[in-house]
């Protein structure tokens, strides 16, 4: 018979009982867990009432006498922020006041600087809240922090406490950085404001070249169509960068209409395709000629966009679409112009 | 004769110990992936960061024979809680009245089609649009299996990014807004999965889930720890490192024009799934473009589990055979140049210990128990053996439930979790061993090549 070596049988049982000892630790981590999370869930269900009533009278300029027990910290920071967030004006205001009172700045500045990231991210949106600007530096230096959610994060919390400092960097940031959500980017630039965005966002345009440019053009959208009408034409009338000059193309005017048709025959089919959308806002009925030129386009976004734009232009009559989707010399320009008859209602 | 014995021992050994080491790596890398990502679920209930800038998505619903139940899933889909998004059936040759039973409930009249084809099918006998929902719209397609429908399907929709829903999924209302948030994140995201939870037992009220529970049945029970595993642990483990090779088929959201760019669906495999987020990485690595594949740990599909023998049995059959066939297909990926954390170390990992390790398991198993009773080994290397195999079982499973406590922790009740820890235990002796023998027939099957029963 074959007898298993020492070894063999010593690593199977230093295996096995290590094996064990984890079962064991996680089942124990998971009862522990269960209980304290119960707990906890009570604790707070219990404050919550509280809280609220003292919130609601801080809304309304009072003092509450209110005590937050460190471990309840955070909880009562999230809901501060909620209703941090649910009014506006006055109130607001006094809500920063209330969160001063109880030194709640420090407490962000304290979780902002935590390694969780539950508690860094609460912490950078209550800095944001209350306008701490003992806060700045390190949101600055978190703006740059590679995990996009944290550095998007502390973006919109150094924007809301001092825009005209913050917005130059965060553009700057944000014509680099891949990572961040061009809509997250315009809620920045919304709550700073048209007024307060135009400056830093028309230098950051001028100033960056190539896909960074690129990246910033549609954030133009959140500025006043006055502050960027020069801007906005001037990359329209350049043909030569169709990747700006389709992100310029949402951003027309209805006086920009020659730059339009004249990007309808661009050589770039995605250019074709966002003139045609632009023609069916401003255009008229001199561009059904150029939108019938268009259906019969090699791409099929193209004719799916003329189609859908020539619906849209004033003037022209459904009947007159039908007629033009049995006339037109080209099979996939009717069967598009059908498709688009045939539905419902505006399909996007 | 000797050292081959001696040589064998070892190498099973060897096996479950390195299967175990990597349990512990993909368990550890799950425990921070899954800890970030509730910090980040903790705060989303702070000022909604993306309300309204959803992206518009594109349903894609494949029904073949599905009369009974596809009018029903089509009005719970409507009801979803999304700010843009279309509903594309894709009616795949169905041999029943699919096609009358839903244009008599959603008043479908034929549309002419002008449709591109991005991806080729089998021909499109018609698409009819719903009188009464314009988000609503039905490719009527020659049959051609699931992948062919998903294809036209992809060509006959509009958006930009596109969700495939079985139609027997029971989805939560917030389901789309989840799984769109890795998109709202990441701009490299091509797709995203969510977990997939087992529907037995709850409360399913007009289509939607309302009232979490445990099934009663010893099977779907066991199925839960095991799904547990799978998403949590699993894939999980492999998010936060862009080393994710599957999304569950019942309900996964795509980036339209990534997955055109890979060729669409392929027909010739049971695993269009898997096969397509394999052939993502490979292709999309090889063109070196930028990507991020995620995965969304929230329960956001619920599915009824085979609740008898023969049902499951073909189930895993099919999943294994799926498997094998991706990574068969997609085989260049493996250590290739630029196959980064998905050609070195997922890929590699996903022949060894999911590919193969049925085989290894059940002959380890039939080896050293074989060895020990007929004397060839001694009895304290077989039991020493059949400890360690069972154990490690055991130690996946724990892991799961542990990371289920940490999360979501869906089934509060305590006499719940007792259950859940007690089947934990149990599915370890008999259900494990039933299942690596099914899993081997279809890895069998895959080598010889013969065709499966769905």
């Amino acid at each position: 018979m074959l007898t298993a070596s020492d070894s063999f049988l010593s690593l199977a049982i230093w295996a096995e009982l290590s094996i064990v000892a984890a079962v064991v630790a996680c089942c124990m981590a998971i009862i522990v867990m269960r209980i304290n999370t119960l707990r906890q869930q009570r604790r707070i269900a219990r404050q919550k009432p509280y809280w609220r009533e003292a919130l609601a009278v801080g809304i309304h300029g009072e003092m509450p006498s209110l005590h937050v027990a460190r471990q309840d910290r955070w909880h009562f920071m999230k809901l501060w922020c909620q209703s941090h967030d649910s009014v506006r004006g006055e109130a607001r205001e006094a809500l920063k006041n209330l969160a001063r009172s109880l030194g709640m700045q420090k407490w962000a500045i304290d979780f902002a600087s935590k390694h969780r990231l539950r508690d860094r991210l609460l912490g950078i949106i209550a800095l944001g809240c209350i306008g701490e600007s003992k806060g700045i530096e390190r949101l600055k230096a978190l703006v740059n922090e590679p995990n996009s959610v944290l550095s998007l994060t502390a973006a919109e919390a150094y924007a809301r406490i001092v825009p005209t400092e913050a917005l130059p960097i965060v553009l700057h940031a944000a014509s680099r950085r891949e990572d961040w959500p061009m809509a997250r980017l315009m809620e920045i630039l919304a709550e700073a404001g048209p007024t307060m965005a135009k400056d830093p966002l028309l230098a950051a345009v001028r100033t960056n070249r190539g896909r960074h440019r690129q990246r910033l053009v549609p954030l133009l959208a959140c500025l006043e169509s006055r502050d960027t009408m020069t801007m906005v034409r001037k990359m329209l009338s350049n043909q030569d960068d169709p990747e700006i000059l389709a992100a310029a193309l949402p951003l027309a005017h209805p006086e920009d209409l020659p730059y339009v048709r004249a990007a309808a025959n661009h050589s770039a089919w995605f250019v074709r395709a966002k003139a045609c959308r632009v023609l069916g806002e401003y255009g008229d009925a001199t561009d059904t000629k150029l939108l019938q030129h268009l259906l019969g386009d090699r791409e099929w976004w193209v004719r799916y966009r003329a189609a859908e734009s020539l619906l849209k232009i004033p003037g022209i009559s459904r009947a007159h679409v039908r007629q033009l989707a049995t006339s037109h010399p080209d099979p996939f320009a009717r069967d598009m112009l059908k498709m688009w008859l045939d539905s419902p209602g505006d399909r996007e | 004769m000797r050292t081959a014995l001696q040589v064998s021992q070892w190498f099973f050994l060897c096996y479950f110990i390195v299967l175990m080491l990597y349990y512990l790596i993909l368990d550890v890398l799950s425990l921070s992936g899954l800890r970030d990502y509730m910090d980040r679920e903790s705060i989303d209930d702070l000022p909604a960061w993306f309300s309204g800038l959803e992206p518009p998505i594109s349903l894609l619903v494949p029904a073949y024979n599905e009369s009974t139940t596809i009018a029903a899933a089509i009005r719970s889909l409507l009801q979803l809680d999304y700010p843009e998004y279309e509903i594309v059936v894709i009616n795949d040759g169905s041999s029943d009245d699919t096609l009358e039973v839903m244009a008599a409930e959603f008043d479908l009249v034929r549309s002419s089609e002008a449709w591109p084809i991005r991806v080729k099918t089998k021909p499109v006998r018609g698409v009819y649009l719903s009188r009464k929902y314009k988000n609503l719209r039905v490719v009527d397609k020659e049959n051609g299996k699931k992948a062919d429908a998903m294809n036209a399907g992809i060509n006959h929709s509009v958006f930009p990014l596109f969700c495939a829903v079985d139609a027997d999924s029971i989805l939560q209302r917030d389901s789309l807004k989840r799984v769109a948030q890795p998109f709202m994140e990441d701009p490299l995201c091509v797709a995203a999965g969510g977990t997939v939870r087992i529907a037995n037992g709850c409360k399913i009220q007009d289509g939607f889930l309302v009232r979490v529970g445990l099934p009663t049945g010893i099977l779907p029970l066991m199925q839960i720890v095991e799904y547990l595993r799978a998403f949590l642990f699993w894939r999980m483990g492999w998010d936060p490192v862009n080393g994710l090779l599957l999304i569950s088929g019942a309900f996964g959201l795509f980036k339209r024009s990534a997955v055109i760019a890979v060729g669409g669906y392929r027909h010739d495999t049971i695993g269009e799934d898997m096969e397509l987020i394999v052939r993502m990485h490979r292709k999309l690595r090889e063109a070196r473009t930028p990507f991020r594949i995620r995965f969304v740990p929230d329960p956001i599909c619920w599915t009824e589990a085979p609740e008898d023998t023969r049902i499951l049995r073909k189930q895993r059959i099919r999943w294994q055979r799926g498997l094998c066939e991706s990574l068969t297909m997609n085989w260049r990926l493996l250590f290739s140049r630029r196959g980064g954390v998905a050609g070195w170390l997922a890929f590699p990992f996903m022949v060894l210990f999911e590919g193969v390790e049925p085989a290894v398991e059940l002959i380890g198993l039939g080896f050293m128990v074989g060895a020990g009773l007929t004397h060839l080994i001694s009895v304290s290397s077989m039991l020493a053996f059949l400890l360690v195999a069972f154990s490690a079982g055991l130690l996946q499973s724990v892991a799961a439930m542990l990371l289920e406590e940490m999360s979501f922790h869906l089934y509060i009740k305590p006499r719940e979790l007792a259950v859940l820890l007690a089947v934990t235990l149990l599915e370890n002796f008999g259900y494990r061993q039933l299942n690596a023998w099914w899993r081997l027939q279809g890895l069998l099957s895959w080598a010889v090549r013969r065709k499966v029963e769905w």
